[in-house]
């Protein structure tokens, strides 16, 4: 008896270990076929993960700049790295990643680089380098579609709620008076606490609320807040290269109407003059 | 190897926010204690169903299977979500129910102390019911012989010896329920885990997760010693007992 | 369930009759026929596996016989339910092999806890009586002890006295001696022996034959689920008629 159950081990150790070969061996077959497109403008001299693919890092879903699902991912951020992947001759492989910890995951080497909706801040910029600024959002705040609230002042003394790891959660913390600022880990999360009753308002890029709005008509944008923010790509400080390649593509974008037409697209407007003319800084 | 240190272990950081990610802890174990409070006794209640005689409470009987079949096979978070996602619109309940708010505690402290007392319920009533099980069986003859009923003879001849046998399972139940309160951070309660969590997307360090870490091991390493102390006692007993 | 009628003063204690047993293929008792005298001593003897313990089970009704009935005072309790089973448990009280002492009572609460929840006596009134007969099985010193601390030979006293305190008007005893180191065994038979001189109607099924002997008024030897022979002490043991009994009685006397 014992003998029998000694051999049972050894046979699913045996296909534990053949499994994890397998799984090891899977991921090599993304390799073949990556073909350099000519459409490149210059020579790469840059490194990604992997040879010829721009692995890039995304907090899915935060609609309108990146959602959907796998392997169809759409939205703002995704058309604009695909249309600067195809002018460095990439491929593009999005990684769906918590947005709390996606600096520090880029910065460990999990992906080349970051399209999230992420604000340029002094202190994200200690521990990553950022692109030029590829689009302006200010913050808002968005309550039920039946709320009495009107604007930020309205806040004080109630509870209130925000993604996790943002600058609408570091604006809610640091400078409004609410009795309990809630943190969620993504942002559906902080729209259903916002149905339930949980949180009086949350604090989120207008974009974002405002496509909320506009889509389920739940929720409503009552006030902008301006915050000058600006949405960079992110790369891990060493990425000098791949940052200077993708500044170069986005001026590109920017300047031959790319960047109109992707605008338009998501955001049925035409895009500011500033962000068109800003570039090579960083 | 540096930057790990750096990241998990720096230690003024640790020290700037040492009051923050207490806050967090006591959070922590407010959560842990009502919890288990409440699941102590509803696991005995469930328990005491599942012993019921005769042939009439036979619903009863099943109805306390399926329940603890249920709560010990569905994810603590699932139970967590689930409650917290539907009872705002429970509109048959009282407001004071629907979206309590008692001692000061916000309406999703208390969704969590739900959905961890109902999910540990069960655990702990397999836990009573194994003590009860375990109890000799003389002495339920001796205490039938006696005359005494079914309600007598489980509240002061069985009971009282299966919550005797079963305390170092409840305490090892109890050390698992306080690991397992960091699961309604998922709902908004600030504890530990979320303090840390909020910490390090404001600071891009971990090093407040290991201070919550630390925290835990504060309390659950003598407990553990307690769950040991408690069994080796019993296995003396058993040796020493009487034929 | 109602007041004995005047021909039931008369009627045996305890009547068995056709009584057979299974447990499961095993067929245990194959068709006792007993009775039992108010006030007499019936003391059962026999092989393991005979039916002895069961046959004893039967008439407290934990165990349920499978045929043939049984009788308590006049009364048909065979199929009793609720009220009669109550009844019955409080006229019958048993002492077990393992003594079955509440570990986690003292001394004195094992034996007021079914008089003050089953009987609802007052609790002060309880512990005086059971004070009485803890001094009465000689263990009036040790009534705030634990089971835990005293003697096999202690605590088996301490369950007569338990059982005695819901004032049973039968005794049923199940080889209470066979647990016990043999110089405790003395002590147990002799507050067996008083009890039986105190007139108490007892079923004992023990291997201690020089006690059968000395205080039984009837004998049973039962083998193979059926009582081969029966009647006073002195028949059964100096003049035994069947086979199967003298065989056991030469292998037991003999040591």
């Amino acid at each position: 008896m014992r003998e029998k159950r000694r051999s049972l081990l050894v046979v699913a150790l045996l296909a534990l270990v053949c499994a994890l070969a397998l799984a090891a061996c899977g991921d090599d077959d993304d390799d073949d076929g990556a073909t350099q497109t000519n459409g490149a403008t210059q020579a790469q001299q840059f490194d990604t993960i992997e040879a010829g693919v721009l692995t890039v890092g995304s907090d899915i879903p935060y609609e309108p700049f990146e959602f959907g699902r796998e392997p169809d991912y759409e939205g703002f951020d995704i058309d604009m790295v695909n249309a600067i992947a195809e002018r460095l001759g990439l491929e593009v492989k999005i990684v769906k990643t918590p947005f709390d910890t996606i600096f520090r995951n880029l910065a460990q080497g999990r992906f080349d680089m970051v399209a999230s909706a992420t604000t340029i801040t002094e202190e994200r910029k200690r521990t990553v380098d950022f692109s030029d600024p590829y689009f302006n959002a200010d913050q808002s705040v968005v309550v039920p579609a039946d709320s009495d609230i009107q604007s930020v002042a309205d806040l004080e003394g109630e509870v209130i709620g925000a993604q996790l790891g943002t600058t609408g959660a570091e604006y809610a913390q640091n400078e409004i008076d609410a009795a309990d600022v809630r943190t969620y880990d993504v942002v559906d999360d902080a729209f259903q606490a916002l149905q339930a009753g949980q949180i009086v308002a949350a604090i989120i890029d207008f974009p974002v609320a405002k496509r909320a709005e506009v889509e389920t008509g739940d929720v409503k944008v009552v006030e902008t807040i301006q915050t000058d923010e600006q949405y960079g790509f992110a790369f891990a400080k060493e990425s000098t290269a791949l940052r200077d390649a993708v500044n170069r593509a986005l001026a590109e974008i920017k300047q031959d109407g790319t960047y109109e037409e992707i605008f338009r697209k998501w955001f049925e407007a035409d895009p500011p003059a500033e962000i068109l003319q800003s570039g090579s800084g960083g | 190897m540096d930057v790990f240190f750096e990241q998990y272990f720096d230690i003024s950081l640790m020290r700037e926010n040492f009051g923050i990610v207490l806050e967090g802890f006591w959070e922590t174990v407010q959560l842990a204690l009502i919890s288990a409070a409440i699941a102590l006794v509803w696991g005995l209640v469930l328990a005491l169903i599942r012993q019921l005689p005769g042939k009439g409470t036979a619903p009863a009987r099943w109805l306390a299977i399926a329940y603890i079949d249920a709560f010990r096979g569905i994810p603590l978070l699932l139970v967590v979500l689930i409650i917290s996602g539907s009872f705002p619109f429970l509109d048959f309940l009282p407001e004071w129910l629907r979206a309590p708010t008692w001692f000061g505690k916000p309406d999703i402290f208390w969704y969590g102390v739900l959905a961890i007392a109902l999910t540990y319920g069960a655990y702990y009533a397999e836990v009573y019911r194994a003590g009860i099980e375990a109890v000799p069986h003389g002495q339920r003859e001796a205490a039938r012989s006696l005359g005494m009923s079914h309600a007598a003879e489980m509240r002061h001849v069985i009971v009282p010896q299966a919550v005797r046998k079963v305390i170092p399972p409840m305490l090892n139940d109890f050390i698992a329920l306080m690991k397992d309160t960091s699961l309604v951070q998922v709902i908004g309660v600030v504890e530990v885990v979320k303090v840390g969590r909020e910490i390090q997307a404001d600071t891009f360090n971990s090093s407040a997760l290991t201070l919550g870490a630390i925290l835990f091991l504060v309390v659950t390493i003598p407990l553990a010693r307690i769950v040991d102390r408690q069994i080796n006692r019993q296995q003396l007993r058993l040796q020493r007992a009487a034929p | 369930m109602t007041a004995p009628a005047s021909g039931e003063a008369r009627a045996p204690m305890v009547r068995l009759e056709g009584v057979h047993k299974r447990f499961g293929s095993l067929h245990v008792l194959r068709g006792i026929d007993m009775e039992v005298e108010r006030g007499s001593v019936v003391c059962v003897i026999g092989p393991s596996g005979s039916g002895k313990s069961t046959l004893l089970r039967c008439v407290n009704l934990l165990e349920r016989a499978d045929g043939g009935r049984i009788w308590l005072e006049g009364q048909d309790i065979t199929h009793a339910r609720r009220e009669q089973l109550r009844f019955v448990h409080q006229r019958v009280g048993m002492v077990f092999q393992q003594f079955n002492l509440f570990p986690h009572k003292s001394v004195l609460e094992n034996v007021t806890l079914a008089p003050v929840t089953v009987l609802k006596r007052p609790r002060e009134e309880a512990a005086r009586r059971a004070e009485e007969l803890l001094t009465r099985v000689g263990l009036a010193d040790k009534i705030h002890e634990y089971p835990e601390r005293l003697s096999g030979g202690q605590q088996q006293r301490v369950a007569i006295a338990r059982a005695l305190a819901m004032d049973p008007h039968v005794m049923l005893f199940d080889e209470v001696t066979s647990a016990l180191d043999p110089e405790l065994v003395k002590e147990v038979l002799d507050v067996m022996r008083r009890l039986a001189r105190d007139g108490m109607t007892m079923i004992v099924v023990t291997h201690e034959m020089g006690f059968a002997r000395e205080v039984a008024d009837h004998v049973a030897f039962i083998d193979g689920g059926v009582i081969v022979e029966q009647g006073p002490p002195e028949e059964v043991f100096e003049n035994p008629r069947e086979e199967r009994t003298k065989r056991f009685l030469g292998l037991v006397l003999e040591h």
